[in-house]
């Protein structure tokens, strides 16, 4: 079974072959983006655009994210202060 | 009858929190049965094993959200700025000058590159040719032989030897008339040669 985004997105720490995978996932919408340049760029374009999905995949706080009851807490106390402002 | 109770707690959890379970994400995360089994066994059975459980569903579940809107909306704008960055500097350092400007025009980059002056002021008195007018007033006051030599030495370029052949004197004469001339000029706005330096 293919591994999940998640989980790749784990292992792309330290495994290319993840980052592979993560990058031929979105090579439709790079392409889909590359409508919005001019024909002669696009080429030059996708590469940039390769690049930067590289360097997101590789800066990307997986732990970071919020679990379950944390976005609990969280979503809780911000209409608390919404409240409170309001 | 102990379970019952704990399902009580549940239907207690979903009372009490209306509006965050209609929180889209969680809406969609919970329209998974297996992610509602997870978080009813949760609150059913609160350890710390199904928590975790649920919060792993949860951060797979949240991260493909986010990860995607992300690289999404990045991908979007990087590709316009990108394509406007390059077009800007293609603007800056063309590398086609001779090519129409327009498709059926046959102007060309380079011919409008090249400052054409067609107006050119036309006159043999330098008075014509001064904007300012204190020094136009100084210019006034000189000789019309000053007059000339400086027409010939400033507006057509001519070196004082130049100037010299042309009236038929020497060199050194025309310079020293030159000089009084501009010394003069010099006089009557009130400059002296240092100030003029700067």
């Amino acid at each position: 079974m293919a591994k999940t985004l998640y989980q790749l997105a784990i292992d792309s720490k330290n495994d290319t072959e993840a980052v592979e995978k993560i990058l031929k996932a979105f090579k439709p919408k790079i392409k889909k983006s590359l409508q919005q340049t001019k024909f002669q760029n696009r080429v030059d374009i996708e590469q940039e655009l390769e690049l930067k999905l590289i360097s997101i995949i590789k800066m990307y706080e997986v732990d970071e994210l919020d679990g379950f009851w944390r976005f609990y807490e969280r979503q809780n106390h911000y209409k608390e202060s919404y409240k409170v402002v309001k | 009858m102990e379970k019952n109770n704990d399902c009580y707690k549940f239907r207690k959890f979903i009372e009490e929190n209306k509006a965050f379970l209609n929180n889209p994400i969680i809406k969609d995360f919970l329209s998974k049965k297996a992610n509602y089994q997870l978080l009813k066994q949760s609150i059913c059975d609160p350890t710390c094993q199904n928590k975790e459980q649920l919060d792993q569903a949860f951060r797979g579940f949240y991260f493909n959200i986010r990860f995607t809107a992300y690289i999404s909306s990045t991908l979007y704008f990087h590709a316009i700025n990108l394509d406007k960055k390059i077009r800007k500097l293609n603007y800056q350092f063309p590398i086609m000058l001779d090519q129409p400007v327009k498709e059926d025009s046959d102007m060309s980059l380079k011919d409008m590159t090249i400052y054409h002056e067609d107006f050119e002021l036309k006159s043999d008195n330098i008075l014509d040719y001064i904007t300012d007018s204190k020094i136009y007033e100084a210019v006034k006051r000189l000789t019309p032989n000053q007059r000339h030599i400086l027409y010939l030495v400033y507006i057509k370029g001519w070196t004082d030897s130049e100037v010299g052949k042309h009236l038929k004197k020497s060199q050194q004469a025309v310079s020293k008339s030159r000089n009084k001339a501009l010394k003069r000029i010099r006089g009557d706005l009130n400059i002296t040669l240092e100030k003029c330096i700067l």
